[in-house]
């Protein structure tokens, strides 16, 4: 017996020499059914039960169906956006793609915020007069018609760089000790972190259009997308704070004697340093708030999450919502997935020099 | 240019934070070209002193002037002095995210505005004097610390300052570092810039210093002549803190 447990442990070696025994063996054994339990059903319904290809009416219960997909992906990804200006979408989607590529990959610090700088403030403006059209003989495509995967994509990363400049400024006059100004930006702070985001974002569309007047029927994604920035500005700004109160005295006090300007201090000495130091931080709130943008969908914007629950409570979709909220999930795992991926390549390449 | 004889003259300075007495009644000058060691047991007031200096601290009454600036509460006055002064720290404080060229650089390109070219062949001028120029394009973290306080040493230089304040720059140095750093300062010494040093290496002190000034509970105890300070140990409290040095 024990020797036959010891030739086991010997093939096992590449379990970084566990000791295995019988205790260990059937502990392995009982948890790979009860996997192989869960797993093979599921993998029996997501492929090799699943209807890929074909008519809804070929649809079964026994398999998803993976062709409600392929028949609403135009819906998932543009909302209602009509067919023959969907163009626009995607040429904002590959803008704000390149952009994002170029922050992350050029070389000089100064390029990078001007892209950010660009993304966060031009951009935005921009994006609205196209998508609304009106100008240029495009045709007029009102918000509520606005939508879909896309919108979640530019929506988010327009508000994110947009809150990262708010954030980092926020945090600047919270540490500065200016009286009444650090005051007030602690309350706001606390306030918008006290708050949880879907009472600002019905806050954003049911109170405050009694205080704001309607801006051509469009005011409500402008005000969503204010409030989400603002959120997401809070939260950006703790985490700068931070960054910036782990940098010594003395890295300050070197600039100073060598005759650097307090501005000309932060911005070449001590804020490259905070944000590297925040830069994990950042990156965790970004993933947060690109997953925030879905919760658009809880006030009748119709996002990705909005989109996919109108078509499947179409009759004949009505039995495939799990297929549609699994791509979701999916769509958005790959995102977050990537994007972590890149925050380690990012991190990896700061600790050269740490 | 008209050319001071004084470089640094204190006037009865005192600072004090609540009721504890950290500089009382401090009056020193320091001549140009002249090399002064500020030394004393810790506590005594000499890295706060020498912090007055350049204005990254603050003090009560008194009145200190530095090349002909007197510390007003005009920033400008500040402004004015650190431009002409050069300061080394216990920790170095390279900029960790820049290279060694690049830390040289910097203050050359933001606060003195000179162009990339000029700002690289200065900094290279320097890091050549402290001989680490084979490490420009590396980060401080990956320099010893010995290498780390001499590009320290040439950032300060490359400011071209008429005066150069040295906070206990070896003290955060292993045994075997502190020679290398030594002998750059010595190098300076010998070509003539004016030169106040906060240290506990009596050894160095001896070779260096013109002056040296023993500091204890706030209050200068004794400033005289290097050679009369070494040789000369009749006053109790000198020959109490030599014997206190030697024994570490």
């Amino acid at each position: 017996m024990t020797k036959r447990v010891s030739w086991l442990n010997k093939r096992l070696e590449f379990l970084h020499g566990e000791i295995v025994d019988w205790q260990n063996i059937t502990i392995s054994v009982v948890a790979l059914l009860l996997l192989l339990g869960v797993l093979l059903p599921l993998l029996q319904w997501g492929f090799w039960g699943a209807v890929w290809s074909g008519d809804v009416a070929q649809c079964h219960s026994n398999g998803a169906c993976w062709i409600y997909i392929e028949k609403n992906v135009r819906h998932l990804l543009y909302g209602l956006y009509p067919k023959e200006a969907s163009w626009r979408m995607d040429f904002l989607a590959l803008l704000v793609s390149c952009q994002l590529l170029l922050i992350w990959q050029v070389k000089t610090n100064q390029v990078r915020i001007l892209f950010a700088l660009i993304l966060a403030w031009v951009m935005p403006v921009l994006t609205y007069y196209l998508c609304y059209g009106g100008i240029l003989g495009l045709q007029v495509v009102p918000p509520q018609y606005w939508g879909g995967l896309l919108m979640n994509f530019i929506f988010s990363a327009y508000s994110i760089a947009t809150a990262f400049f708010i954030g980092g400024l926020l945090a600047l006059i919270r540490q500065k000790n200016w009286g009444i100004y650090s005051a007030l930006v602690k309350i706001f702070i606390d306030l918008m972190r006290g708050l949880p985001l879907v009472s600002l974002l019905f806050f954003a569309t049911l109170v405050l259009p009694y205080f704001f007047f309607d801006y051509h029927g469009s005011s409500k994604i402008v005000r969503l997308y204010w409030v989400f920035t603002l959120f997401g500005s809070a939260y950006m700004s703790e985490a700068i704070r931070g960054g910036l109160q782990s940098v010594s005295q003395g890295q300050r006090e070197a600039a100073q004697v060598l005759g650097l300007s307090e501005y000309q201090s932060m911005i070449s000495v001590v804020m490259p340093q905070a944000l590297q130091i925040a830069l994990p931080s950042i990156m965790n709130l970004v993933v947060a708030l690109f997953k925030d943008s879905t919760l658009l969908s809880t006030i009748a914007v119709l996002d990705v999450v909005g989109m996919m629950q109108a078509t499947s409570s179409r009759v004949e979709w009505m039995p495939y919502a799990v297929e549609g909220y699994l791509f979701v999930g999916f769509v958005f795992w790959l995102s977050c997935y990537g994007l972590s991926a890149v925050s380690a390549s990012v991190e990896k390449k700061i600790k050269v020099y740490r | 240019m008209r050319r001071l004889r004084k470089a640094v003259d204190v006037k009865s300075l005192s600072k004090e934070t609540g009721n504890k007495k950290i500089l009382e009644r401090v009056s020193f000058k320091v001549d140009r070209d002249e090399r002064v060691v500020i030394c004393g047991p810790s506590g005594s007031g000499k890295t706060t002193l020498l912090r007055c200096l350049n204005g990254l601290e603050s003090y009560n009454t008194g009145s200190v002037t530095v090349l002909g600036v007197r510390i007003s509460s005009d920033p400008k006055s500040i402004q004015d002095i650190r431009s002409k002064t050069g300061m080394l720290f216990q920790s170095f404080n390279l900029f960790p995210h820049l290279t060694i060229l690049e830390n040289c650089t910097l203050a050359l390109q933001t606060a003195r505005r000179l162009s990339s070219e000029k700002a690289i062949e200065t900094a290279r001028h320097y890091l050549d004097r402290v001989k680490v120029i084979d490490q420009e394009h590396k980060y401080p973290i990956a320099l010893s610390g010995g290498q780390q306080q001499r590009v320290a040493i040439a950032r300060a230089l490359c400011m071209e300052p008429e005066l150069l304040l040295f906070d206990e720059p070896t003290s955060a140095l292993d045994p075997e570092m502190v020679s290398e750093v030594l002998d750059v300062l010595r190098d300076l010494a010998n070509s003539g810039m004016t030169m106040i040093c906060v240290t506990h290496e009596m050894k160095f002190a001896k070779k260096f210093a013109d002056k040296v000034i023993l500091m204890d509970e706030g209050k200068i105890v004794i400033e005289s002549e290097a050679e009369a300070f070494f040789h000369n140990t009749d006053n109790p409290r000198v020959k109490a803190f030599l014997k206190t040095i030697r024994s570490r």
